[in-house]
């Protein structure tokens, strides 16, 4: 489980997470939505141990943020693979580093998103990167998925690719998945829970299903209303 | 858990030399090829061959500084999100780099070294007997290379505290870390000079004795700054 206990994040003045309280469950699919600067993504990157509470802990299974990096697979909504690396070069060296790097996987999923080996990320288009980037995160048996925007910039077909990608994939009950986005349309269908957040503030949670049914909306309306309600 | 390290270890040292590909690739090219010249159109030992052989043994020692600061790169490159999400501290990631880096200015300097002696045996054969004069005195010429090996670690080290105390920063990134930089060479240089002026040096071998001196007390620094980069990196960089 991951808790977020009383977290304020600062970059400066700025403040990114303001007195953020959350208990994310393990075994399920949850959303982080927001508008654009709500503080998903340092939400994420604490989760991920790129980030430090300026207030508050963070704790991953009861521990430190610090110390569990790798349980967690990351998926940063920037490009964050050296692009004179080769799609094989870049699975070679992560996989150096993870102990739950499943090569089964990687293979089976390198052809899945048919990727091969022998790209250079550099060379190859925003959607095969934003495939690699996937390849490389979904390849481990990693307790604690984390999407960031991970469907930002990237056109129909590829979008359906990566989110068939994360299903066929999933471990129910054993992996949780977080997905940071504000494009809740496309990934409705996945998500167990959800944590609408916007100033750094979570306005509203619970379980997608319930609250479908309680206000008789799609995610989408639901976040249009509770945004439109917390100005 | 020593292998798991060391594997580690090896795979960011493998990208890291594999990020200075070109510039070992300019210094061993540009050593063969000035010799090759050189040997070919001069033709005899003379002040433009010293000239020119120095030139190429300059760039050898500095082309490991210059590329120290692409350290800087890995945040505008964003790929420091794939370094600061893997489960290494950073002493691993820092000191694979420092690791690389010496590997570089070593590879540099022996090319040019070889090259030099090389073509010093080419144009003129009775330099040689200089390097039997020199044969007792290869202990003091491989301490004064080991000082300068760590003398080469101790800027690396310098450079790598000033990037990351710059980016500790959201504004004026590129002057702190030049302040940092300058800072940090006036304020240790200080600090050698005050531990080499506490030594006593008695004879015999004495010599052997300063250079013993200077390497221990360069690497003292040098660790030290260097382990501060670490403590840095690992307490405060955050993205």
């Amino acid at each position: 489980m991951i808790e977020f206990r009383q977290v304020s994040k600062y970059f400066g003045t700025v403040r990114a997470l303001d007195n953020f309280q959350a208990q994310l469950a393990s075994g399920r699919v949850i959303g982080l939505f927001g508008p654009n600067g709500a503080g998903k993504s340092t939400t994420l990157k604490m989760i991920a141990g790129l980030n430090r509470p300026s207030r508050g802990e963070v704790l991953v299974d009861g521990l430190n943020h610090w110390m569990t990096r790798d349980r967690v697979a990351y998926l940063p909504e920037v490009d964050h693979l050296y692009p004179w690396m080769t799609v094989g070069k870049a699975a070679e060296f992560i996989s150096t580093f993870y102990s739950d790097w499943d090569h089964t996987k990687y293979h089976d999923l390198l052809n899945y998103l048919n990727l091969n080996e022998a790209m250079k990320i550099g060379k190859i288009s925003k959607g095969q990167r934003a495939k690699v980037k996937l390849l490389l995160t979904l390849s481990r048996r990693s307790s604690y998925l984390l999407l960031d925007e991970p469907l930002s910039g990237i056109d129909l077909l590829t979008r359906e690719e990566i989110i068939n990608s994360v299903i066929r994939d999933y471990r129910e009950g054993e992996q949780t998945i977080i997905i940071s986005t504000h494009e809740i349309g496309e990934v409705e269908r996945l998500v167990d829970e959800v944590i609408f957040i916007r100033n750094g503030k979570t306005v509203l949670s619970g379980n997608a299903e319930d609250l479908r049914e309680e206000k008789n909306m799609s995610l989408v309306e639901i976040m249009k209303e509770v945004m439109r309600d917390a100005r | 858990m020593l292998a798991k390290s060391l594997s580690r270890f090896g795979a960011l040292y493998k990208k890291q030399m594999r990020e200075m590909a070109p510039e070992l690739a300019v210094i061993g090219g540009t050593a063969i090829l000035v010799s090759l010249v050189l040997y070919l159109k001069i033709g005899s030992i003379h002040t433009a061959v010293l000239f020119a052989m120095m030139m190429v043994m300059g760039l050898a020692c500095f082309l490991p500084i210059v590329s120290s600061f692409r350290l800087g790169q890995e945040w505008n490159n964003h790929t420091i999100y794939l370094m600061m999400s893997l489960p290494v501290g950073g002493g691993m990631i820092l000191g694979s780099r420092l690791a690389a880096l010496l590997t570089q200015y070593v590879f540099g300097t022996l090319i040019v070294g070889i090259c030099g002696l090389l073509l010093a045996g080419e144009l003129a054969p009775e330099l040689y007997d200089i390097l039997d004069l020199i044969l007792p005195y290869l202990d003091i010429v491989v301490l004064f290379y080991l000082c300068t090996v760590a003398w080469i670690g101790y800027l690396i080290s310098v450079s790598f505290f000033s990037q990351i105390i710059g980016k500790l920063v959201s504004r004026f990134s590129g002057l702190v870390t030049i302040v940092t930089f300058f800072a940090t060479l006036w304020l240790s240089v200080k600090m050698m000079g005050l531990m080499l002026g506490q030594r006593t040096i008695e004879a015999p071998d004495v010599t052997a004795q300063i250079f013993w001196l200077l390497l221990g007390v360069i690497t003292l620094v040098a660790a030290v700054i260097f382990a501060l980069s670490t403590w840095v990196y690992n307490r405060r960089v955050e993205l």
